[in-house]
């Protein structure tokens, strides 16, 4: 049993294969939040909510048969991954995140400093950007993947890079946010901008950028190396964009007061006739 | 002057020495790192051979049952060639894909070069098998089999080793082992002066640079 997914040469099988790591890390998660007061009775339905489809997609993203897939075979299943972890499941997890979490983050001055630092908007989103368009890089993707610690490796660069870009938009409760309101959406929209070179090169490319997916056994005829490649292209930007505007949506929704108008604090009085007012 | 030579000298060694370690770390395999100097291989991305190799001399048999001799029926004409089978999971159907991808790309007679497919796994490798196989890749791809000792003594005259059975696996299937480089004949003497090995050689943008040099490519004498 593998305890990571990477590219080995080998036909594809739909055989079930779990990697350890995948379900090291996903249990390990459980059982920390479990402990660090996630699950209790007066945390919040829709942080639970997040959480557990955070820890779901995650596990999708890293196990059989998606990790697989775009370790090895096809490159818009490993465009769905960066997707998955990315653009949601990060953001949900952090939403779920346990509030022990943002108070261990702020509960020292080094602390605070160095989460400071990071989630200062430009530095987080830079660093974001080029660990994403680093890990997409031919001469970098080509050697990692084929083993289990460079696609480990490749895995863990992209989780980091999604902590790093909705850190400032959307940390842990009950840190406040570096970022809110229209600078938030305006944050959220360079976020939905600036990997989008790669997407591009993937797309006008003439040849199948990447040789271990052009090199690969094919696990579905009809699907050649670059059309693979230019469906990666597609979902990178439809499907990553789709996940960020929807955030931007939210936020712009919420924003503007809801659906239903503002709300106000306080109770409202009857209307006076105009006999008693005068 | 003398000083200005040492000093030159030394940076040469050491560049030199930097580059060959920047190239150790940099390649994940010496038979599949693509070269950044093709000078040996003629500015191609293929293996160019010791001494150039003649077509077989065997008559195979096409997918329509007739009689095809590749000498008589390529003569003049670029001709990649590649043992594989039908049944093979990676190796023939990626390789057919990318050389089919790029006879597509490509425009000039270059993207008329003949494409021939022969069969190693002779019990599974019919006709029809054969014909279904390569018209996922193109129709004009031509499948040729044989019996098994006439496959054999045409890749005796190749060089090529011997394809190998492996034992049933748990569904009853099979893997042969087999040769997985192509063979491409020069049209201009019909001989074979360069192989493609399976691998960053065969990549659909190398097939692309070199399948129009191939065509009008003057090889001359490669022995060595």
């Amino acid at each position: 049993m593998r305890w990571w997914c990477s590219a080995n040469g080998a036909a594809w099988s739909w055989e079930w294969r779990p990697f350890i790591g995948a379900w090291v890390i996903i249990v390990g998660a459980v059982g920390w939040l479990a402990w660090a007061g996630t699950w209790r009775r007066d945390v919040a339905p829709r942080r639970k909510i997040a959480a557990v489809i955070g820890l779901v997609l995650l596990l999708g993203a890293i196990d059989w048969p998606l990790s697989a897939l775009g370790a090895g075979y096809i490159v818009s299943a490993q465009m769905i991954r960066q997707v998955m972890i990315v653009t949601i499941a990060v953001p949900l997890l952090l939403f779920g995140a346990p509030e022990s979490l943002g108070r261990w983050l702020e509960a020292t001055p080094r602390r605070r400093a160095v989460v400071r630092a990071l989630t200062y908007p430009l530095v987080s989103l830079g660093i974001a950007v080029v660990l994403l368009i680093g890990v997409s890089v031919p001469v970098v993707v080509d050697p990692l993947i084929t083993s289990q610690l460079g696609s480990f490796a490749l895995d863990m660069a992209w989780i980091s890079a999604g902590f790093l870009i909705w850190m400032p938009v959307q940390p842990p409760s009950p840190m406040a946010p570096r970022l809110s309101g229209p600078v938030a959406v305006m944050y959220l929209i360079a976020v939905s901008i600036a990997p989008l070179p790669v997407a591009f090169f993937m797309t006008w490319s003439e040849f199948p950028i990447y040789s271990v997916y052009e090199l690969a056994p094919r696990v579905f005829n009809s699907l050649d190396a670059k059309s693979d490649q230019e469906l990666a292209a597609a979902i990178f930007q439809v499907a990553g964009g789709l996940a960020i505007w929807i955030q931007i949506a939210v936020r712009f929704i919420a924003m503007s007061g809801g659906l239903s108008g503002p709300r106000f604090r306080g109770t409202l009085v009857p209307d006076a006739s105009p006999a008693e007012v005068s | 002057m003398t000083n200005r030579r040492q000093f030159l000298r030394t940076v040469g060694v050491g560049a030199a020495g930097f580059g060959l370690f920047g190239a150790a770390c940099t390649g994940t395999d010496g038979a599949d790192a693509e070269s950044d100097d093709n000078s040996d291989n003629l500015g191609f991305s293929g293996t160019v051979l010791g001494y150039p190799l003649a077509k077989p001399t065997v008559t195979f048999t096409d997918t329509s049952g007739q009689p095809y001799n590749i000498a008589e029926k390529t003569d003049g004409k670029l001709t990649l060639l590649f043992f594989g089978y039908t049944s093979c999971p990676d190796v023939c159907p990626v390789t057919l894909g990318i050389v089919a991808a790029t006879l597509k790309r490509l425009t000039g007679p270059a993207s008329k070069a003949n494409v021939l497919f022969v069969g190693v796994d002779t019990a599974r490798d019919t006709p029809q098998a054969m014909r279904a196989f390569l018209d996922r890749s193109s129709e004009e791809f031509v499948g040729l089999t044989a019996t098994p000792e006439l496959i054999d003594q045409a890749l005796t005259e190749l060089q090529l080793p011997a394809p190998v059975i492996d034992d049933p696996n748990a569904d009853e299937g099979y893997v042969v082992g087999h040769a997985s480089q192509v063979l491409v004949f020069s049209p201009n003497d019909n001989l074979a002066h360069i192989i493609y090995p399976f691998g960053n050689d065969s990549r659909g943008e190398n097939w692309s640079k070199d399948l129009p040099r191939l065509q009008t490519y003057e090889f001359g004498d490669t022995t060595r």
